[in-house]
């Protein structure tokens, strides 16, 4: 695992237009890589509502990609459904060539699928340092030094014996994003991770992003904050009532009508 | 409304610029978060407590050597005494490995008394083989049962759980009542009656002694850790990879074995096993209320809790047997409103106590 | 807001001042102002996040602001218990039409009533809910669950009318509806403010919300962005960009 060397430039708009150490991946490859995550015709139904309805994306690796849309519109349980906390009714859901539509959540972590929730979902009774240790696969002695590792690289270092719940909001969520780390995931969910976060803390939230890019994981995310979403987004996906009525980059996103339909409306 | 920054144009729309820096609430403890209450306080390392293994392997020894030889300057009353603060130790204990660590709160542990009394107390009705095999066979066919009712049971949310735990145990009851042809229903079995307490306290002894341990093996292991975490977010333990189902059962299976054996060593002691007695909820609820009060999902809590309440209401039973019932009562109402992290819990809000897992 | 001659005069009905609200350690409003005059409709509008919802939550009492003030007719309300926002004569309708399901249409707005003592007076103004709403009189011995969004959500409109509020809070009513019954919603809407009624919305449809309303406020990131006239922010280029992160 490289240490990643913190956003080059110094802002993160600069970083996006490609001055970065960060190769765009497929671009100079014979032909696009294949997709890491399939989502294809996927309905979720509860409580007679239609949460999804035939949605279906795709998810490029080494990509940071979005999900937006407005209250209502299906994007939890898009990541629900992705990350097996929902089962999805039909259709189907492959990531690097696994098909993991059925599969437990837990399993389909270990296939390398992490994601972080709304809230922050740490375990408030135990101490920072073991809420990493305790996700963590294989040798202890390992497990433990890369649990202190991570937590050094967010200065987490001094929090170490504090308990989960005692922690700033803040400082929460960096434990969160550390944690998710532990289980090495090839690709990353992140729901809502900029909710009541103060600038300085985003930068922080972006620093890991761009890290993990780094490494040659895959993002995917989803926030209310459009600006942010628009800035460091490479493709977005908009839902609506739980169907994607529109895809593409975020220019294209912006201007298109249907999207600035769902969210202002008719 | 900040007049000064807002500007309005000839539309009629006010606009109210963005700030350039936004405030940063400072946290405030949410006491929505799991684990808010009880896992507040609590020294970081105190010099102690690097030792406390040894410190622990030396009180265990102590101790075992001394509740060994005990027996011989105590009274037979004393002895069975004795007996019973073991029995409620192993309860307690085994217990708090389902319950206490994972957060099922389960209302089987009589059940599986039951089971593992039954087993016992047959295996030597029908003389099939020597009562120290016939005590760990009963602990080991109380952990097939629950591993079969596990697999469905767990899967039920909190209450739920509990109030089935709590149906089966009652129906265990019931077809051991039933199953006249083996068990002898309603007539119960009666086995020998023994002089000596000895041999029988000393077998409780040993069972509580691996109970002991092995809830410090959990406690202060990984597979522990992920139990609290099951216990804290259990849809977060399974987004982040932990097989809960495979963990609950392990624990479950685990902590049923104790009763199990317990109840085996049980039926010798009193000679005499009936369903009413042995399924009887009061052994549910006894290692529960002690788990409590000591502190659950602690290793010492258990322990404490046991030996305290245990000696607690010997003695306000030999005063009164009815105030026994509402002293006891009390005692629980009150740890489950003031202090839901048992003593141990409250040692560690006061700042006595460390964080340590050791404990 | 500077003053502006109001409809009919009077002083503002409702006022939110300057609140911070937070749900536990997430902090949503910084420092938002609302004014709702008698006679109006005001709608709340704004990007997902914004808050809006949380406004009328405040008000209600679901939960109490950190800072600043609301009052209803110049009474303090911030912090007061829900059914005593309720009894002081604010109308709520929740989002996503919150109906009693195994109840019937009457028993959904008798419950609506639960602050009114004189059952003559529960049933004319059941008979009036019937009047206002004929498709509810047509099924009123149905059970809430079984009838269609468009018309739950007239009971739900229904039954926060049945309290005789002064002031109606509604937490986007038009959401997962068919543009039919959305029709009928903002419909009904006008209807109630031609009868005296005043209302705040809350809204994710925009376009419908505003050109229903007298006046409109729109919150980003829980605060005040922009506030003007309906007409006035439905046209503005700024406020449509808002949505799409401009």
């Amino acid at each position: 695992m490289t240490t990643p060397t913190g956003p080059p430039g110094g802002s993160w708009a600069g970083w996006r237009d490609g001055g970065g150490a960060r190769a765009d991946v497929g671009a100079d490859l014979a032909g696009p890589a294949p997709p890491l995550l399939e989502v294809h015709d996927v309905s979720v139904r509860f409580g007679g509502v239609q949460a999804l309805n035939r949605a279906s994306l795709t998810v490029l690796p080494g990509r940071i990609t979005g999900v937006i849309g407005p209250n209502g519109s299906g994007k939890s349980t898009l990541f629900n459904a992705i990350t097996g906390v929902t089962r999805a009714d039909s259709g189907s859901i492959v990531f690097g060539g696994t098909d993991i539509t059925r599969l437990g959540p837990h399993r389909i972590n270990q296939l390398g699928v992490g994601r972080t929730f709304q809230l922050t979902r740490l375990f408030g009774q135990m101490t920072a340092f073991e809420n990493l240790v305790v996700v963590g696969r294989g040798d202890s002695v390992d497990v433990r030094r890369r649990a202190e590792e991570l937590l050094e690289i967010v200065s987490l270092r001094h929090v170490r014996d504090e308990y989960a719940a005692n922690l700033s909001y803040g400082q929460q969520k960096l434990v969160e994003f550390v944690r998710l780390m532990m289980t090495d995931p090839a690709l990353v969910m992140l729901d809502e991770p900029f909710a009541g976060v103060n600038p300085v803390m985003e930068r922080r939230l972006l620093e890991q992003m761009d890290g993990w890019l780094r490494e040659g994981r895959t993002i995917v995310l989803t926030d209310h904050e459009m600006k942010i979403m628009m800035e460091i987004c490479e493709e977005i996906f908009v839902l609506d009532h739980g169907e994607v009525i529109a895809s593409g980059t975020p220019a294209q996103v912006r201007n298109d009508p249907r999207v600035m339909e769902a969210y202002f409306g008719r | 409304m900040s007049a000064g920054r807002d500007t309005v144009d000839p539309g009629g729309v006010v606009e109210t610029p963005r700030p350039a820096d936004r405030d940063d609430a400072p946290a405030e403890h949410d006491p929505g978060m799991p684990g808010a209450r009880a896992g507040r306080g609590g020294r970081p390392a105190l010099p102690w407590e690097r030792r406390l293994p040894a410190i622990y392997v030396v009180v265990l020894v102590v101790s075992v050597v001394g509740l060994f030889l005990y027996p011989r300057t105590a009274s037979a009353y004393n002895v069975t005494l004795a007996l019973t603060v073991l029995l409620t130790v192993t309860l307690a204990t085994s217990w708090n490995i389902i319950s206490g660590f994972t957060g099922y709160t389960s209302f089987g542990h009589a059940g599986f008394f039951g089971i593992g009394a039954y087993v016992g107390a047959l295996l030597l009705f029908y003389d099939r083989m020597h009562w120290l095999p016939a005590v760990i066979v009963a602990g080991l066919a109380t952990a097939a049962v629950a591993l079969a009712i596990g697999y469905p049971t767990l899967r039920l949310r909190g209450p739920y759980f509990a109030i089935a735990m709590l149906g089966l145990s009652e129906l265990a009851r019931i077809v051991v009542t039933a199953w006249e042809s083996l068990t002898r229903g309603g007539l119960g079995v009666f086995l020998p009656i023994l002089r000596d307490p000895t041999p029988n306290y000393h077998a409780m002894l040993a069972l509580t002694v691996v109970a002991v341990v092995v809830s410090y093996a959990v406690g202060t292991s990984t597979f522990g850790l992920r139990l609290l975490a099951i216990r804290d977010d259990e849809v977060a333990a399974e987004a982040m990879g932990i097989d809960t189902t495979r963990h609950k059962l392990a624990a479950f299976a685990l902590s049923s074995f104790f009763p199990g054996a317990a109840g085996a060593i049980y039926a010798r002691h009193t000679g005499f096993v009936e369903p009413a007695a042995v399924f009887a909820v009061i052994w549910s609820i006894r290692a529960i209320a002690t788990t409590m009060v000591g502190g659950q999902g602690t290793v010492l809590g258990p322990i404490i809790g046991a030996v305290l309440l245990t000696l607690v209401s010997e003695e306000v039973w030999a005063r009164d047997p009815n105030l026994y019932q509402v002293v006891f009562g009390g005692i629980i109402v009150l740890v489950v409103v003031l202090m839901p992290g048992g003593l141990i819990g409250l040692g560690r809000r006061w700042g006595w106590l460390p964080r340590s897992r050791r404990l | 807001m500077a003053a502006e001659s109001t409809p009919d005069g009077g002083p503002p009905i409702l006022r939110v001042r300057e609140i911070d609200a937070a749900y536990g350690k997430v902090q949503i409003l910084r420092g938002v102002s609302i004014e709702v005059r008698p006679g109006e409709i005001v709608s709340i509008i704004g990007p997902n996040g914004a808050g809006k919802s949380t406004v009328l939550k405040a008000v209600m009492g679901f939960l109490t602001p950190s800072r600043g003030e609301i009052l209803f007719d110049e009474e303090p309300i911030g912090g007061v218990r829900t059914d005593l926002v309720v009894r002081r004569g604010i109308g709520y309708v929740p989002q996503g039409r919150i109906v009693f399901k195994d109840m019937s249409v009457a028993e959904n707005l008798e419950m609506g009533a639960y602050t009114i003592a004189d059952k003559g007076r529960v049933r004319r103004r059941m008979d009036e809910m019937f009047a206002l709403f004929p498709r509810l009189a047509e099924r009123r011995k149905q059970a809430a669950g079984t009838m269609s969004g468009g018309e739950q959500q007239m009971l739900a409109m229904g039954r926060a009318l049945m309290g005789e509020p002064r002031l109606v809070l509604m937490d986007e009513p038009s959401l997962g509806l068919a543009p039919m019954f959305v029709d009928l919603v903002f419909a009904k809407i006008q209807e109630l403010r031609a009868g005296g009624m005043t209302l705040l919305l809350v809204e994710q449809n925009a376009v419908r919300s505003l050109s229903v309303s007298d006046r409109g406020y729109v919150l980003e990131l829980g605060r005040n962005r922009f506030a003007g006239s309906g007409a006035a922010l439905l046209a503005d280029e700024r406020v449509r960009r808002l949505y799409l992160g401009g």
